[in-house]
C-alpha cells in the first residue's frame, strides 16, 4: 500500500531503507539540539547497545543516524512533513508540547512494534534528555535476565516485518501500535556481593560497587571508561596496563580495586593538560615512539615513573627500566629517544 | 603547488590519539549494556567432548547463557572455507577435538569477572585418544600441498642441481630447524558484537582483513553480505595473526545472536597460542655447491612443516632460493606434515623469515668452506635478473644495500677467524645476511570526497595495524590533489568504505596507495571541470586551471582565486567524489618484483655465560620510493627487532604427550624487551620503480625480519666458532 | 578467578584471627597472588589484607637490617644501607621481575613466592603434586629447561624463583613470624622446605602464621657481596641459574663465603660443600672454579636442564670474581 509520495520518503530515508528489520529508536523533538563530544559519544553507545538505528523527528527537520556514521540531515519535502505529521499522532505526541521543549522517545524492536516509550522535559537541553531516556530504554530492555530471554525468544519466532512497510502501515491506515504487556517478572538470579569502593582517578573521584576481584583495570577500562589503560596480558608480564598509583608505576592487572583505597591514581587521560600533551606524550609523537599504540599508554606511564624515579640516566638505564613494558611492533630504540628527549625537555 | 608531502617524514597522524589513550580499539568501543562473552577450551588434544556439566555455571551469578556443542545454534555455514586465507573454524557444532584449547563453550555474563568466574566452574568429560604433534616424529608422514604459501608451486627445479653437487669444489649440506612461534600482538584479538535485528550485524574486531572477515560471518551465518558491518579502526598489532577470521569472532556473534545482546568477548593471552594461528616449526634442509672461486653450481632447499588434520597452511620457506642468488642449478621442494595442532597462519614474512634463516647461514657456512668473506660471497652470486622466472627486474639496488651497509658498519675491518675479536673479555661477532621480500600489489579501491567545507576526506577499507597507513595514505592524496596535509583526511577500516585486501604481505601502500592516487587524481579532475563552470573562471581554459595550496587560480592571472570551500558553497551537491578501482599494473608481468637488503649484525658473548647480545645493528633496505621515512624507519627496525628475537628468544613448545601448549603466556614465550635492542641503524637506499604500481613503493612491513636471525646467528658463530643452526640460540647451546 | 571474601584487619591480632582456616590466603602485593587467582590455581575463601597490618619499615642499627615485611621490594633495592652493607640483596632484587612488580611486590610476599613451573600454572595440566597432591607430575617427563637439579624428589622438579631468597639466604638472614599461639624465629634456609612427598607444602609456616620481620645481621661478608644471574633475554624473565654470594677475606685469603643458588633448586639452595672448600684458599679463579663445581655435587638433571650443570658453576665463579673484586 506504498504510495509514490511514501516510495520517495523511502528513497530520502536510505538509513530506514538500510535498516529494514531493524531496531529503531524514535525520537520526537523540537529539534537535535549540539550535543557535546562526550553526550554524543554516549549516545552512540547506548544505541550501539541497543543493536539500534536513532530518527530524530523534529518540527521542521529530520536527522537519521547510525551510532558509526555520521549524522544525517534530510531535507524537509511536503510529503515528508505530511508523513512526519502523521507519525505524531500516531505515536500521540503534541507539537505544542514539542515546541516548550518536551521529548519522546520510542523504541521499535525488528518487527516494528513498540518496545518502550518515554515522555521527558528537556530542560537542560535535548541531547542530554535524549541521552538519560535512551539509558533508561537500554536498562529497561535488560532489566531481569528472565524477561529479557522471554522477549529475545519471542522476537525470534516473531515474522519480520520491513520497517519501511510498518511505518507505511501506521501512515497508511492508521493502526495504532500496541505497547505490549510487560512479561511477568521472574525471581532474579543470584546477585554478586559488591562492595562499595571509591577510586580516585586523574583528580576525579568516582564511587563504584564492585566484587573484590575486580582489578584496578577492569575497573577503569570496563567500569569507568577510561579505556587508555590496556590489558596486554592481565597477568602482570606486559606492562601494558602500566598506571601510577601514589605516583608510583604497577601493573593495573595485578592491583585489585579493592584494594588501592584512597590513593591517587593517574592514567594516561591524565597526562595531558587539557589541549597541552606532557613532554612525553610529545616526544613519543615526535620521535615515532609507537606504531600500532596498543603498549603505549603503558609506555608513557612508565616512563613517567621513572622521570620521577630519577634513578635511570643513561640510554641503558632507560633500557632496563623500561624492561618491564613490551612493544611487540619493536619500537624501543624510538622510545628510549623520546623518553630522553621529554627528560631534557622538563628535568624533574 | 603545494610542497610535496610524500617523501617527507611527518609526524603519524593518528599519534595524537594514541598517545592519549583516546585511540578506541575492538574491545573499548562504548557498547552500552554490553554482555561479556568468555570463550573456553579442551584441556585434551583429540578425540571427543562427551559431556559437558554446565549446571554451576549456569546457576552463578550474572551468567546469561553457556552455549555448548550440545546447545548451540546449528550455523549454515560453520565448516565452509573460502578462498585464499580463510581458515575452517570450530564453532560448537560437533563434539569433536582436534587440538588441544579446542573451543568447548562459550560462557555469557554481565561482567568480565563473573564469565570468566562461571567458566572455570565447567566440568567436561572427554573420551581421549593419543596424539601426534611432533614433527620431527612423524615427518617421514609427509605429503605434497597445493601451493608453498598461497599460490607458488610447492616445488621447483632448473638446470641439474645433483651434477652442480658433485661437480662442486666446495659443498655445505645442512639441517636447519626454527621453532613454532606465536604472534602476540600487544592486544589480544578481542572484538564487540552487535545483532541488528535477526540478520545484520557490527562487528567492532580488531582485524588486518575486515572484507574477510565481513564474507566469513556472511557464509556462517547465511545473511545477505550487505548487512554485515566490520568496523576495524584501531588495530593493536596484527603481524599476520589477524588477517583470517578467526573461530572467535563467529562464536562471539552467535552469542550475541543467541542472547539478544551486544556481547564483548576477548580472548585470553594463553588462548592467544592455540586460537589464532602461529608459525609453523619447519625443518629446512639446505645443500649448497660452490666452484672455486666462489661461484654457486647448485642450491637445493627442501623445507618440511607441519599443518592442521583438517586445514592446510605451508610455510614457504623455500621461495626466496629460488630468485635470490645467481645460480643455474637450484632446486626447492615444500612438505607438509598433518598433525594433531591448530592450523598455523602467515607469520611476518612467512616463508622468507625462516627461509633465510637457513640460506643464509649456509651461505656463510659456504663463505667459511672457501675460506672467502661472506660479503664478497654473495656479491660473487648477485642475480642480475630473476632467474626462476625468467624475467628481469622491476628495480634492484642490493649491491648499493651491501655497500652502504657494510660502510656505516665498518664490515671492511672484520678478522674472519672466529673469536679473534674482543672487547675486553668479551668475544665480538660480526654477520650479514642478505633481505628481501616481495613487493606485491593486489587490486583495491577508494574514494576521494571534497566536502562543503573544502577539505577531502579520503576513505578506503584498509587496516591501519601500527604500519601508518592514516598517514602514507594521507600524504599519496595530498600529493595527488597538490593540497597540504591539513586539508586531506584519511579515513579506513569500515567495510562501508571501498574495498580493499587483507593488509598483509607487505602490500597495503602499493595496493590500496595507488588506489587512493587515483582516487585522488580522479577528485582533481573533476574538480577542475567544476571550476571550470564556476563563473569566476569562465573564458578561462582547463589547462591554464591550477590548484594551488588548496586554492583554484588560473595561472599567470593572480586576481582569480577560489577556494575549495567557495568552490563547493555554489553547488547543489554536498560533495564532489573521485573514485578509483585498481588492478595490479599490468607492467608488473613482465618483472619480477622484490624489495632487498642487507643486514650486518655485531653480537657480544660473555665467554663463560654465554649470554649473546647484540651490541649493533645496520641494515641498508632498498624498498623503492619511501612514503615516509620516519614510519618507513620505524616499520624496518620493528622487523629487525623481530629477527633478533627469532634468532634468540622466541620458541613455542608444546609438551609431546598430551599436545598442549607448555609456554602459554608472555612470561614463558620471550619476546625481545627494551634491554635487548640497542640503537638500530637503518638505511633508507634511494630507489626508483616505474613498474611496480602507481606509488613505486615496494612495502617494508617484513622485509626487516628477513635475513636478520641470520645475521645474528652468523656473528654468533664468528664470536664464538659455534655453528647453532637450531634456534632460538639459547645460550645453553652455547655452552 | 572464584569468588572470594575480602577483610581487612586492623592490627596483627585482627590479622591473626583472620587468617586463620586453609581457605584463607594474606594478601600484601598481590603480584603473586593475583596471578594465580586469575589462573584459577588458588582459590581461597577470603583474602586477608596485611597492607594496613605489616610494617613496612627498614631500619639499620649496630646489629644489621631490619626490614619489614611489608616493605616494598623497590624500597629495600635502593635503600642506602642495603647498597652500602649487603650489595647482593639489592642487585637480586634489581634483577628481579620490573620495576612495576618491584613497587608492588612485598618482602613477605616476595619470601613466600611459588615456582613459576607451566605445569603447576596451568589447571588444564592435570598431574600436578603441587596442585594436587598424588596426582603426579608432568614436569618429570615434560619440557623441564627450568626446572631444578638440586632438592628434587620423585613427586616435584618445581624451581624457586626467586631472587631476593638467594640473596638472603647468602646473607644469614633470620625471618620472624607470628602466629596466634606466639611468635619465633627461623633462619632463612629453614623457611623453606624440599618437595619430598609433599610438594604442596613449601615453607615451615604453620596456616594462619604471618612473616613480620626479616633481619640480616651486619657482617665484613655481607659487604663484600654480589649477584650474578644467568637468563634468557637481558631482562624481565626468570633465572636459569643465579648465585649469591659473600666473601670474608684476610689479605688474599678467604676466611669465609657464602654461596647460594637459585633457578637450579627447589629451594634456595646453600652450596655448603663449596663454602667449605673455599675457606682458606685465595680469592683467586682457580679456588673459585674448584669450589663452584662442588655445588652440582647430588644434583639430578633431565635432557632439558642438564645444561644448568654446566651453567651454574660458571654463575658461581662469575659471582665470586665479582664479589672478590669488591672492597
Amino acid at each position: 500500500m506504498l504510495d509514490a509520495g511514501l516510495d520517495r520518503m523511502g528513497q530520502h530515508f536510505q538509513l530506514l531503507a538500510r535498516s529494514a528489520g531493524q531496531p529503531l529508536v524514535l525520537v520526537f523533538a523540537r529539534n537535535w539540539g549540539e550535543p557535546s563530544p562526550a553526550t554524543l559519544e554516549a549516545i552512540r553507545a547506548e544505541l550501539r547497545g541497543l543493536g539500534a538505528a536513532l530518527l530524530v523527528l523534529g518540527l521542521h527537520s529530520l536527522f537519521c543516524f547510525r551510532p558509526d556514521d555520521e549524522l544525517e540531515e534530510v531535507e524537509p519535502t511536503a510529503v515528508l512533513e505530511a508523513g512526519v505529521g502523521k507519525l505524531f499522532e500516531q505515536y500521540e505526541v503534541d507539537p505544542g508540547a514539542l515546541a516548550a521543549g518536551q521529548l519522546t522517545l520510542c523504541v521499535l524492536d525488528a518487527t516494528g512494534r513498540l518496545r518502550f516509550r518515554r515522555t521527558a522535559d528537556a530542560a537542560d537541553g535535548i541531547p542530554e534528555a535524549l541521552l538519560r531516556a535512551l539509558q533508561i530504554a537500554g536498562k529497561t530492555a535488560i532489566s531481569g535476565p528472565a524477561d529479557a530471554r522471554d522477549w529475545l525468544i519471542k522476537r525470534r519466532e516473531v515474522v519480520v516485518l520491513s520497517l519501511l512497510g510498518a511505518l507505511a502501515l501506521v501512515l497508511a491506515d492508521g493502526c495504532k501500535r500496541e505497547v505490549p504487556n510487560a512479561p511477568a517478572p521472574t525471581p532474579a538470579p543470584p546477585k554478586a556481593r559488591e562492595f562499595p569502593v571509591t577510586l580516585r582517578v586523574n583528580g576525579q573521584q568516582h564511587e563504584l560497587m564492585v566484587e573484590p576481584r575486580v582489578s584496578l583495570l577492569d575497573a577503569l577500562r570496563e567500569r569507568l571508561g577510561l579505556t587508555g589503560s590496556k590489558k596486554g596480558c592481565d597477568h602482570g608480564q606486559c606492562g601494558a596496563c602500566t598506571v601510577l598509583v601514589d605516583g608510583r608505576r604497577v601493573n593495573a592487572c595485578l592491583t585489585l580495586a579493592i584494594m588501592v583505597g584512597d590513593k591517587p591514581v593517574t592514567t594516561i587521560e591524565g597526562m595531558a593538560e587539557g589541549e597541552r600533551l606532557h613532554p612525553l606524550q610529545a616526544a613519543f609523537i615526535t620521535e615515532d615512539a609507537l606504531q600500532c599504540g596498543y603498549c603505549t599508554p603503558g609506555q608513557i606511564m612508565s616512563a613517567a615513573g621513572l622521570l620521577k624515579e630519577n634513578r635511570a640516566h643513561t640510554d641503558d638505564e632507560v633500557r632496563e627500566h623500561l624492561s618491564g613494558n613490551i612493544c611487540r611492533c619493536g619500537a624501543y630504540a624510538n622510545i628510549v629517544r623520546a623518553v630522553q628527549s621529554a627528560r631534557a625537555a622538563r628535568p624533574t | 603547488m603545494s610542497p610535496p608531502v610524500v617523501g617527507k617524514g611527518i609526524d603519524r597522524v593518528d599519534a595524537r590519539l594514541k598517545v592519549t589513550g583516546q585511540a578506541q580499539y575492538a574491545t573499548e568501543v562504548p557498547v552500552a549494556n554490553v554482555l561479556y562473552g568468555v570463550v573456553v577450551t579442551s584441556t585434551r588434544a583429540k578425540g571427543r567432548l562427551e559431556a559437558l556439566d554446565a549446571k554451576a555455571a549456569e546457576a552463578a551469578p550474572g551468567v546469561v547463557a553457556v552455549i555448548t556443542p550440545f546447545n548451540a545454534a546449528k550455523l549454515p555455514g560453520a565448516k565452509k572455507k573460502g578462498e585464499g586465507i580463510d581458515r575452517v573454524l570450530q564453532l560448537l557444532q560437533d563434539q569433536d577435538i582436534a587440538y588441544d584449547d579446542f573451543p568447548i563453550a562459550l560462557v555469557v555474563a554481565d561482567s568480565l569477572e563473573r564469565a570468566r568466574g562461571a567458566a572455570e566452574l565447567l566440568k567436561a568429560g572427554y573420551a581421549a585418544q593419543s596424539v601426534r604433534t611432533e614433527l620431527e616424529t612423524e615427518k617421514a608422514q609427509s605429503y605434497k600441498p597445493k601451493t608453498a604459501g598461497p599460490r607458488a608451486p610447492a616445488d621447483s627445479s632448473r638446470g641439474n642441481v645433483e651434477q652442480g653437487l658433485q661437480q662442486a669444489f666446495a659443498r655445505v649440506e645442512q639441517t636447519y630447524t626454527t621453532p613454532m612461534q606465536n604472534h602476540n600482538p600487544m592486544e589480544m584479538h578481542g572484538l564487540t558484537a552487535v545483532w541488528h535485528g535477526k540478520d545484520a550485524l557490527t562487528l567492532y574486531d580488531t582485524s588486518q582483513g575486515i572484507f574477510g572477515v565481513r564474507k566469513k560471518m556472511s557464509t556462517v551465518f547465511d545473511i545477505p553480505l550487505e548487512n554485515v558491518r566490520v568496523i576495524s579502526r584501531y588495530v593493536g598489532g596484527g603481524f599476520g595473526c589477524k588477517g583470517s577470521p578467526w573461530s572467535h569472532v563467529a562464536l562471539c556473534a552467535l552469542a550475541a545472536r543467541t542472547v539478544g545482546r551486544p556481547v564483548r568477548l576477548s580472548l585470553t593471552r594463553q588462548q592467544m597460542f592455540s586460537l589464532v594461528g602461529y608459525r609453523p616449526r619447519t625443518i629446512q634442509q639446505l645443500a649448497l655447491g660452490a666452484s672455486k672461486d666462489g661461484k654457486l653450481v647448485a642450491m637445493r632447499h627442501d623445507v618440511i612443516s607441519e599443518t592442521s588434520q583438517f586445514d592446510e597452511f605451508s610455510e614457504p620457506s623455500a621461495l626466496q632460493t629460488r630468485m635470490l642468488y645467481d645460480c643455474a642449478n637450484v632446486s626447492t621442494s615444500h612438505r607438509l606434515v598433518r598433525l594433531d595442532v591448530p592450523t598455523p597462519t602467515f607469520m611476518r614474512a612467512p616463508g622468507e623469515s625462516s627461509g633465510t634463516f637457513a640460506l643464509e647461514v649456509a651461505m656463510d657456512e659456504l663463505a667459511y668452506a672457501l675460506k672467502l668473506d661472506p660479503l664478497e660471497l654473495r656479491l660473487r652470486n648477485y642475480a642480475e635478473r630473476d632467474l626462476e622466472e625468467g624475467k628481469p627486474w622491476s628495480s634492484k639496488s642490493l649491491r648499493e644495500c651491501y655497500r652502504q651497509g657494510a660502510r656505516k658498519f665498518g664490515w671492511a675491518s672484520r678478522k674472519a677467524e672466529p673469536g679473534a675479536q674482543k672487547d675486553g673479555r668479551l668475544l665480538v661477532g660480526w654477520g650479514l645476511a642478505t633481505a628481501t621480500y616481495p613487493a606485491n600489489q593486489q587490486g583495491s579501491s577508494a574514494v576521494a570526497r571534497l566536502q562543503r567545507d573544502g577539505t577531502v576526506l579520503v576513505q578506503a577499507g584498509t587496516q591501519d595495524i601500527g604500519t601508518g597507513t592514516y598517514t602514507i595514505m594521507a600524504q599519496i592524496a595530498a600529493d595527488a590533489l597538490g593540497l597540504p596535509m591539513d586539508q586531506v583526511r584519511f579515513e579506513l577500516g569500515d567495510t562501508s568504505m571501498p574495498e580493499t585486501p587483507v593488509s598483509g604481505g607487505s602490500m597495503t601502500a602499493a595496493s590500496t596507495g595507488s588506489a587512493v592516487k587515483l582516487a585522488a587524481l580522479d577528485l582533481r579532475k573533476k574538480l577542475l571541470v567544476a571550476a571550470g563552470e564556476n563563473p569566476m573562471f569562465l573564458g578561462t581554459n582547463a589547462q591554464d586551471l591550477d590548484l594551488v595550496d588548496g586554492a583554484l587560480r588560473v595561472r599567470n592571472d593572480a586576481n582569480k582565486r577560489l577556494t575549495l570551500q567557495e568552490l563547493m558553497s555554489s553547488k547543489q551537491e554536498p560533495e564532489l567524489r573521485g573514485e578509483a578501482k585498481t588492478e595490479a599494473k599490468a607492467e608488473r608481468k613482465s618483472y619480477s618484483c622484490h624489495s632487498f637488503g642487507a643486514q650486518f649484525v655485531e653480537v657480544k658473548v660473555d665467554p663463560d655465560l654465554r649470554q649473546v647480545r647484540v651490541t649493533r645493528c645496520v641494515s641498508a633496505f632498498a624498498a623503492g620510493k619511501i612514503l615516509n621515512p620516519k614510519t618507513a624507519r620505524s616499520q624496518f627496525m620493528g622487523g629487525m627487532v623481530w629477527g633478533i628475537g627469532f634468532a634468540l628468544h622466541e620458541h613455542t613448545v608444546r609438551d609431546r604427550r598430551s599436545g598442549r601448549i607448555v609456554t602459554r603466556d608472555l612470561a614463558d614465550y620471550h619476546v625481545p624487551v627494551n634491554a635487548d635492542i640497542p640503537e638500530l641503524d637503518v638505511i633508507m637506499v634511494d630507489e626508483k620503480d616505474e613498474y611496480v604500481n602507481e606509488v613505486g613503493a615496494k612495502g617494508i612491513g617484513e622485509i626487516g625480519i628477513t635475513g636478520m636471525a641470520a645475521a645474528v646467528a652468523n656473528a654468533v658463530f664468528h664470536a664464538t666458532g659455534k655453528r647453532v643452526r637450531e634456534l632460538p640460540i639459547t645460550l645453553d647451546k652455547l655452552l | 578467578m572464584r569468588d572470594f571474601q575480602y577483610v581487612r584487619p586492623k592490627n596483627l591480632d585482627e590479622a591473626l584471627e583472620q587468617g586463620q582456616g586453609a581457605r584463607r590466603r594474606f594478601v600484601a602485593g598481590g603480584t603473586l597472588l593475583v596471578d594465580l587467582l586469575r589462573l584459577d590455581v588458588e582459590r581461597p575463601e577470603s583474602l586477608v589484607d596485611l597492607n594496613g597490618v605489616l610494617s613496612s619499615d627498614i631500619t639499620w642499627d649496630a646489629h644489621g637490617l631490619t626490614i619489614g615485611a611489608g616493605a616494598r621490594n623497590t624500597e629495600l633495592a635502593y635503600h642506602d644501607k642495603v647498597m652500602a652493607e649487603m650489595p647482593v640483596l639489592s642487585e637480586a632484587l634489581l634483577s628481579g621481575a620490573s620495576p612495576q612488580l618491584r613497587n608492588m611486590a612485598s618482602v613477605g610476599g616476595n619470601l613466600l613466592q611459588r615456582t613459576r613451573c607451566s605445569y603447576f600454572r596451568d589447571v588444564g595440566v592435570d598431574a600436578c603434586n603441587k596442585r594436587k597432591p598424588g596426582s603426579g607430575c608432568a614436569a618429570r617427563e615434560g619440557y623441564s629447561r627450568m626446572h631444578a637439579v638440586l632438592g628434587v624428589s620423585e613427586h616435584c622438579i618445581a624451581a624457586h624463583p626467586s631472587d631476593m631468597c638467594v640473596a638472603l639466604l647468602a646473607l644469614d638472614a633470620v625471618v620472624r613470624t607470628r602466629h596466634r599461639s606466639g611468635a619465633r624465629e627461623l633462619a632463612l634456609g629453614d623457611l623453606h622446605i624440599l618437595p619430598g612427598d609433599h610438594p604442596e607444602l613449601e615453607t615451615q609456616l604453620k596456616p594462619g602464621e604471618i612473616v613480620t620481620e626479616v633481619f640480616v645481621p651486619s657482617s665484613e661478608r655481607a659487604r663484600r657481596s654480589a649477584y650474578v644471574k644467568s637468563r634468557d633475554r637481558a631482562s624481565y624473565a626468570f633465572a636459569l641459574a643465579s648465585a649469591a654470594v659473600a666473601l670474608e677475606l684476610e689479605g688474599p685469603q678467604i676466611k669465609s663465603a657464602r654461596i647460594a643458588l637459585g633457578g637450579v633448586g627447589t629451594k634456595p639452595w646453600r652450596a655448603l660443600e663449596a663454602e667449605a672448600a673455599l675457606q682458606g684458599k685465595p680469592a683467586t679463579r682457580e679456588s673459585f672454579e674448584a669450589a663452584a663445581r662442588l655445588t652440582m655435587n647430588g644434583a639430578r638433571a633431565t635432557s632439558h636442564n642438564a645444561f644448568k650443570l654446566e651453567l651454574a658453576p660458571r654463575v658461581v665463579v662469575a659471582a665470586l670474581t665479582a664479589a672478590g673484586s669488591k672492597s
